[in-house]
């Protein structure tokens, strides 16, 4: 953004106005010029701001910042604070050195990555069998000085443990993986780097064992000794061996390459039909006696009545699946602009002092968007702007049976109960 | 009335307006102030309040010199920014409170500033005029203090001021509201303002022509007719007139009658205020030494033996003790005109002569409603009389199991549910509608950056938590905002109802093929 006053000038001026309401007795959160909107968070003796022309609400660019100060403490602790105490004008630059990396590879997932505004994380999907064997190994090695064992592949999860009912936040999942994926030093060697997690404990560092097994796939193994190297050394290569074995890898790799939900094979008949067995994701779908109606206009583009994506989320599961990537949204532009568009749903249906509502139906010259929810689930569907109001829906009730037919390659299920 | 209450409304609501371009020296902030309201704030807290105003002026100019700051909202407040003239900004406070009745739009309150703003620039001219008139700055502050607390009197509720809130959703600010008329009225209508035109002589000259509170005519250009519309709803139309409030008014009254006791609304609100909060010191409250007219002084206007609606508001600015003519500036042509009204039963006519086109003003003008007596009186007693028959009265324009919205953004023309009806509404379905019209504020502001031509087209339904249904639908620059409480509970159903309404009363304008 080019402007004329440097940018020593524009955080005194920042500072200053922050500082002027407080003395006010009141805090200040928006303001709101033309196309660009200013955000304001304060977290202490942090000053957040964010400015920007993108048209996202107030409350997505908020919880942007909030989880820009999350990632700093997991690189800080909020211990910082005392150094502020001490000193008013402590500078922690130098604390964050190298570190530009992580901050921008965040901000370049606040374009793409449902979980920013969702707060879930959504895995890879695996069959059951396959991701047992690697849940089974994870707990094997949980609770012998192992907090949380997580399996990842980029940003989805394989599988993840926690020893004796401990809990891990998806936000703190997000920005943990954020940090080994933009650290490249993660990548060439194994690692045993400290961390915080903000929402688990923002005061003390945990520990981070940190081995990528392929090119995508990483293990961490997270411990409150600082010690435990060897001892968590060892806990990989036992979690390799049997990884290897039981072609948990392969089968990551697979599913990377041609996994996932794609609305082109949305069933068209969702009832099931007698003598068939249970679906799974990837079987052709369409058999040749269903309605020839029904899919006839959109077939070849996106999914059945002009479906283009979706996003489930189940509320218990704290999980959410999104369909792949297809025609029409097939660039890295349309696939932000719908990005924006959810964000936008989200935001609407979540108003803090009015929400959740129930429903939503949305029609623009982009998109018609639907959504529903519950107290079991959220979803999120996105059509063809000229989709037909009672197909569209139809259509969401099939997206929804399809989510629970097949979730046990989609989710994390029956794992140890994650609560926050 | 004890402190605590001052005290309280002075924390609710802010109001100030200041000049850029004065008191940039060390020493001399205060001359910057051209209003504030509560004027009995300390100097200190009006400078701070100016202060945070400019620097935010000042910041939002670094990285967005082609739009001005707009909103600040903070945890309890939000100020509503708005610039009417270069430099010339106004900036109301309000202060927020999910509890009570302090849930804001924040469009709404800048409708409320501009309509403020062409009021005064209608009977007073341009606020920079009035500046470069007389430098020192007393000429101005007397004249905004004296009109916005006139103005500021139409929404003081027993000792509150309630502006424009989340009950009010279902209305829009600087619109007009239009009577339906048939062929034959409307012929009829035509013929009485060509009759009525022709009384100034050859003068070429503007006329309007309310029915109640509902336009049924106008000549002038559409800014020029809101302003005028909006006057004449709030001090000329037979409601306005009378005192006590006890009659309906199409879709003022809900402001007044849902809130207020019976006899708690004072007779001369604007003095009631000014009791309240003026200070003979502040440098705001202007200089008394000036002859200021105040044309929204309540109980101004009275109705004459001869139909003609006569004020002696224009009196203290001739310096006269003889009734003087009203006079108004007209935004399109930048003419001077004389506001010359009739009124027969529930017809107001109000004639607007050039000023340069009278010699002698007093005496052209009584030529004039010679004219009107002899030439029109019929045509007015019959147009009112075939009004009157074809009137469905206070619940014209409700539609059963509806509340409603229409906005024709091109005409700036609104209907609208009777306020009585809206009432009938949970807080929690007017919040959610308060919401979803700010949403779609934002969409058609965002839009405007793409394109000064680009209209937005966009249909949003949500089931709120309470099940009611909120809609708004926005399409070739009409809107329609819809709440439908009773609805059936499926998206397909609430939609069939907006259907049903588009074709049956919007033309169509709403469906979708």
């Amino acid at each position: 953004m080019e402007m004329n006053t440097s940018w020593r000038d524009f955080q005194r001026l920042c500072k200053l106005i922050i500082s002027f309401v407080e003395n006010g007795g009141d805090h200040i959160k928006l303001v709101r010029a033309g196309k660009h909107q200013v955000v304001f968070l304060v977290k202490g003796p942090v000053y957040l701001v964010c400015i920007s022309c993108t048209e996202e609400p107030y409350g997505s660019l908020r919880g942007q910042l909030d989880l820009i100060y999350g990632q700093m403490l997991l690189i800080l602790t909020k211990s910082v604070n005392r150094c502020f105490e001490k000193n008013p004008k402590f500078d922690m630059t130098p604390l964050l050195g190298g570190t530009d990396g992580v901050f921008s590879s965040l901000i370049h997932s606040f374009s793409w990555n449902p979980a920013i505004f969702l707060h879930a994380y959504t895995c890879l999907p695996l069959a059951y069998a396959t991701r047992q064997a690697a849940g089974a190994v994870l707990q094997d090695v949980a609770g012998s000085g192992v907090l949380f064992a997580i399996l990842m592949c980029k940003h989805k999860v394989v599988s993840l443990v926690g020893a004796q009912k401990a809990s891990l936040h998806p936000d703190d999942m997000l920005l943990l993986s954020n940090f080994v994926m933009s650290s490249e030093s993660f990548r060439t060697s194994e690692s045993f780097s400290p961390i915080c997690l903000p929402r688990y404990n923002p005061m003390a560092f945990l520990y981070a064992y940190v081995h990528y097994l392929d090119v995508d796939t990483y293990l961490i193994l997270l411990t409150t000794s600082s010690d435990a190297f060897y001892h968590l050394k060892d806990c990989r290569i036992r979690i390799e061996m049997v990884l290897l074995k039981s072609n948990v890898l392969s089968e990551v790799q697979r599913s990377m390459l041609d996994g996932g939900m794609h609305v082109e094979d949305l069933p068209a008949d969702p009832s099931p039909r007698s003598g068939t067995s249970s679906p799974h994701l990837g079987q052709p779908r369409f058999s040749t006696d269903s309605p020839e109606g029904f899919r006839e206009a959109f077939v070849g583009i996106g999914g059945p009545a002009g479906l283009w994506h979706f996003i489930y989320r189940s509320i218990y599961l704290d999980q959410y699946v999104s369909s792949e990537f297809s025609s029409p949204i097939n660039s890295s532009r349309q696939q932000k602009r719908l990005y924006r568009a959810y964000q936008k749903l989200y935001a609407s249906m979540h108003d803090k002092s009015i929400g959740p509502h129930k429903t939503q139906f949305r029609r623009d010259e982009n998109y018609v968007l639907l959504c529903w929810v519950t107290q079991d689930f959220e979803l999120y569907a996105a059509f063809d702007p000229l989709a037909d109001k009672a197909v569209a829906i139809k259509t969401c009730n099939q997206v929804c049976q399809w989510v629970k037919d097949v979730e046990n390659e989609i989710f994390l299920l029956g794992a140890s109960p994650f609560s926050w | 009335m004890g402190l605590s209450s001052v005290a309280t409304v002075n924390e609710m609501i802010k109001f100030s307006i200041f000049d850029l371009r004065r008191g940039q020296h060390e020493g001399q902030e205060l001359d910057k102030i051209l209003f504030f309201f509560p004027a009995d704030l300390p100097f200190a807290t009006q400078l701070s309040v100016i202060g945070l105003s400019e620097g935010l002026i000042t910041f939002t100019r670094i990285f967005s010199p082609e739009a001005a700051c707009e909103v600040i909202e903070a945890e309890g407040h939000s100020h509503v920014f708005y610039e009417p003239e270069p430099d010339i900004w106004m900036v109301m406070i309000v202060e927020k409170s999910k509890e009570s009745e302090a849930i804001w739009r924040v469009d709404a309150l800048r409708r409320v500033l501009k309509e403020v703003h062409s009021l005064f620039v209608m009977f007073h001219g341009a606020i920079r005029a009035l500046l470069d008139k007389e430098p020192g700055g007393g000429l101005i502050r007397s004249h905004l203090y004296s009109f916005i607390m006139d103005y500021l009197g139409d929404f003081l509720i027993g000792k509150k001021l309630q502006l424009p809130n989340f009950r009010d959703s279902l209305k829009e600010r600087g619109t007009v509201q239009m009577l339906t008329v048939g062929r034959e009225a409307a012929i009829e209508v035509q013929s009485l303002v060509r009759v009525l035109e022709s009384c100034a002589g050859n003068t070429p000259c503007y006329s309007l022509i309310l029915f109640q509170d509902l336009l049924v005519s106008t000549t002038l250009s559409p800014e020029d007719t809101i302003n005028v519309f909006t006057y004449a709803v709030l001090r000329l139309t037979p409601r306005a007139l009378s005192s006590g409030v006890s009659s309906w008014s199409y879709l003022r009254k809900g402001s007044v009658s849902s809130h207020a006791a019976p006899g708690s609304i004072s007779a001369n609100p604007g003095a009631v205020l000014e009791q309240f909060y003026h200070s003979p010191d502040t440098s705001s409250g202007g200089d008394r030494n000036y002859r200021v007219a105040r044309p929204l002084q309540h109980d101004k206007w009275t109705k004459g033996n001869d139909g003609f609606l006569v004020t002696d508001i224009w009196n203290a600015e001739a310096g006269s003790v003889v009734p003087t003519t009203p006079t108004i500036w007209l935004q399109q042509t930048e003419e001077r005109m004389c506001l010359c009204a009739f009124q027969h039963r529930n017809l107001t006519l109000i004639l607007l002569i050039p000023t340069t086109s009278i010699l002698n003003r007093e005496q052209g003008i009584s030529i004039v409603k010679q004219q009107v007596l002899e030439n029109a009186s019929l045509k007015i007693f019959k147009v009112e009389e075939k009004l009157s028959k074809g009137w469905g009265g206070e619940n014209a324009y409700h539609v059963s199991g509806y509340r409603y919205l229409l906005v024709d953004g091109d005409r700036n023309v609104t209907r609208a549910s009777p306020p009585a009806k809206v009432t009938t509404l949970t807080k929690e379905s007017l919040v959610a509608l308060s919401k979803l019209r700010e949403e779609v504020d934002l969409e058609k502001s965002q839009a405007k950056w793409v394109g000064p031509n680009c209209e937005k087209d966009l249909e949003i339904c949500i089931r709120a938590k309470n099940n009611a249904w909120v809609i708004a639908r926005v399409t070739r620059g009409k809107e329609l905002y819809m709440v439908l409480e009773k609805a059936n509970e499926t998206l397909l159903y609430a939609s069939d109802a907006i259907e049903k309404f588009s074709d049956r009363y919007c033309n169509g304008a709403f469906s979708l093929d």
